[in-house]
């Protein structure tokens, strides 16, 4: 695992939306303090937290065609990113706040986009349980490549 | 045969929320504009009845990311209307504050993310990142300034959890609050230099014979307190809002728009409404930053609303500063109240206008009726009449350019379509 490794979750306390949040404290009991975990609500808040950092990775909830609980795994730039659809806000959602970073000189050379298919970000709603049954597989996964960087 | 020319925005870009605009011309002649705002309607009115009243700032400051500081103060100061509590001193400058905080990350973000790409020719925040990268970096420092005060005092940065009814849950240590007063520094000397770079612009020469409406206090410049004025004299308290102003459902949005009730007139709310009512109440540095940039007063032009913002950066870096700077903790951090049935009101100005709310409760501490107006409703009528006046000038041009014209009207405003029910499409028929 890089020295300067960061793990962000992206979302909300809202339905599957908080998948990002979840998987990504499950990583960091898993990596103890080896690795710096961060939770965000909005994308942007990743542009305060990148100086030093070597190895970006971020995990968010994704809207798309697949189960909840599907995993991918994308290094950035990736095509998939950009139609891909994240959860966040409009221009300054994820793929707009990395290329801002980038542009800015702030982005770390690696850099990977985790995304979690999910089925609901509705407000006041649990975890649904297809999303639920997949965060310790993912958040092992997650671990994993992180232990081997 | 009628010729019947048809422009669609089809995705509006930076603004917050999704909304489409829809233009029809027939044989030349403007004949329909419509802010098509087709988010689902949020409902949270409903979803506050029947709740405990000390529940309500937290929820209503999920209406918005943006601006949640102005859901949970309007929602506060109505609710303490109704108790019969009055928040002062210490406590009261401490919502200031938490309110600086977010005038100073909306506005940064609208002004230098946003907007500023419109004034450069740019599409984007990303293109303007390319050529002006420390103009970018400026705004984004600004912007996490806000979101560290919101941090500090509201509990975190996003949907702020601090704020109780009577004041706040916990009150922040003096070095916690001193800490910022550095950034702070900084922070009101790079949005002076803002102000100034922004006050070069070129603006389309455009101008109406608006309604500014927006909360006005005498001896300061209104935030969270004070009667709400407009410009051609009428004053009123909070409490008399509804009787003055109405709401109204229009088949082609999941908004309600407003118009005053005596004219039947849209109105104007925002920093450029502020700026007009209350100028007099500006902090000294922040006042002479006005006068320096010969900002008009009043101003009509819309375009000149990211002046009056970027200068309310300043004076909100200005007052975060002397309160950061003599801040001296309280011991109670809320006030007590006991339950009673009754109702109450209150205006606040969040980053884009005047926020209304209006809770009953009864008691057993339970909320019976609620009743929120956000800004952006209130000032969609406003733009549907603003562009009626403007596309004369821009409708010879082609449909591209006539959409983007539109659009950097309508971002004028700094719409906060999510909170008003979220992206603007714009479709424009043209026909004879």
């Amino acid at each position: 695992m890089s020295a300067r490794s960061l793990l962000v979750g992206i979302g909300s306390p809202h339905g599957d939306d908080r998948v990002g949040w979840v998987i990504a404290r499950r990583v960091a009991e898993l990596a103890g303090e080896s690795l710096v975990v961060r939770c965000a609500r909005t994308p942007v808040e990743l542009l305060d937290w990148l100086e030093g950092i070597d190895t970006l990775d971020v995990c968010d909830a994704l809207l798309s065609e697949a189960a909840a609980g599907s995993v991918y795994c994308w290094p950035w730039p990736a095509r998939q990113i950009d139609r891909a659809s994240f959860s966040g806000s409009h221009d300054l959602a994820l793929p707009a706040v990395l290329a801002l970073a980038e542009r800015l000189g702030r982005l770390p050379p690696r850099v990977r986009i985790w995304g979690v298919g999910i089925e609901s970000g509705g407000t006041l709603q649990s975890l649904s349980s297809g999303a639920a049954a997949a965060i310790p597989t993912v958040a092992n996964r997650i671990f994993r490549v992180l232990l081997h960087a | 045969m009628s010729d019947v020319r048809t422009i669609r925005v089809a995705a509006m870009t930076r603004v917050e929320g999704e909304a489409a605009l829809g233009i029809r011309l027939r044989n030349g002649q403007i004949e329909e504009v419509q802010l098509n705002i087709y988010e689902s309607p949020r409902l949270f009115e409903a979803l506050l009845r029947g709740r405990a009243l000390e529940d309500v700032p937290d929820i209503t400051a999920r209406i918005c990311g943006i601006c949640p500081v102005a859901y949970q103060m309007s929602s506060a100061h109505a609710l303490e209307a109704a108790l019969g509590v009055q928040v002062t001193g210490e406590l009261r400058r401490l919502r200031r504050l938490l309110y600086c905080g977010e005038w100073i990350e909306s506005h940064a973000l609208h002004v230098h993310l946003l907007h500023v790409p419109d004034f450069l020719g740019y599409d984007s925040s990303l293109a303007l990142a390319k050529d002006h990268p420390d103009l970018v970096n400026r705004g984004l420092r600004l912007k996490k300034h806000g979101n560290q005060l919101l941090d500090v005092l509201g509990g975190r940065a996003v949907h702020p959890i601090n704020v109780a009814v009577g004041g706040f849950y916990r009150i922040p240590r003096r070095e916690e609050l001193a800490t910022l007063v550095p950034d702070f520094e900084w922070g009101l000397e790079a949005a002076v230099e803002a102000t100034r770079w922004v006050a070069g612009f070129d603006f389309p020469r455009f101008e109406r014979p608006y309604d500014f409406v927006a909360v006005s206090h005498p001896d300061e410049y209104a935030m969270c307190e004070g009667r709400i004025r407009a410009s051609d004299g009428l004053a009123l308290d909070a409490a008399q809002f509804e009787q003055h102003f109405r709401e109204r459902q229009v088949p082609h949005s999941t908004a309600l728009q407003a118009v005053r009730l005596d004219t039947g007139r849209t109105y104007f709310l925002g920093p450029l409404s502020r700026m007009n009512l209350n100028r007099e109440q500006l902090l000294p540095t922040a006042r002479r930053l006005a006068d320096e940039v010969r900002l008009e007063h009043p101003c009509r032009n819309p375009f000149k609303s990211i002046i009056a913002r970027s200068i309310e950066i300043v004076q909100a870096y200005e007052e975060a500063l002397s309160i950061l700077k003599d801040y001296r903790p309280v011991k109670v951090a809320r006030m007590k109240y006991q339950y009673r049935k009754a109702v109450g009101a209150a205006a606040t100005e969040a980053p884009r206008g005047l926020l209304y709310h209006r809770y009953g409760v009864d008691e057993n501490g339970l909320v019976t009726v609620a009743n929120i107006v956000p800004p952006t409703s209130q000032n969609q009528s406003q733009i549907e009449d603003d562009l009626l006046h403007y596309l004369p000038a821009v409708v010879a041009q082609p449909d591209e350019q006539v959409a983007q014209a539109c659009e950097r009207l309508v971002r004028s405003y700094d719409p906060c379509i999510s909170c008003s029910a979220h992206f603007l499409k714009v479709t424009m028929e043209r026909g004879s």
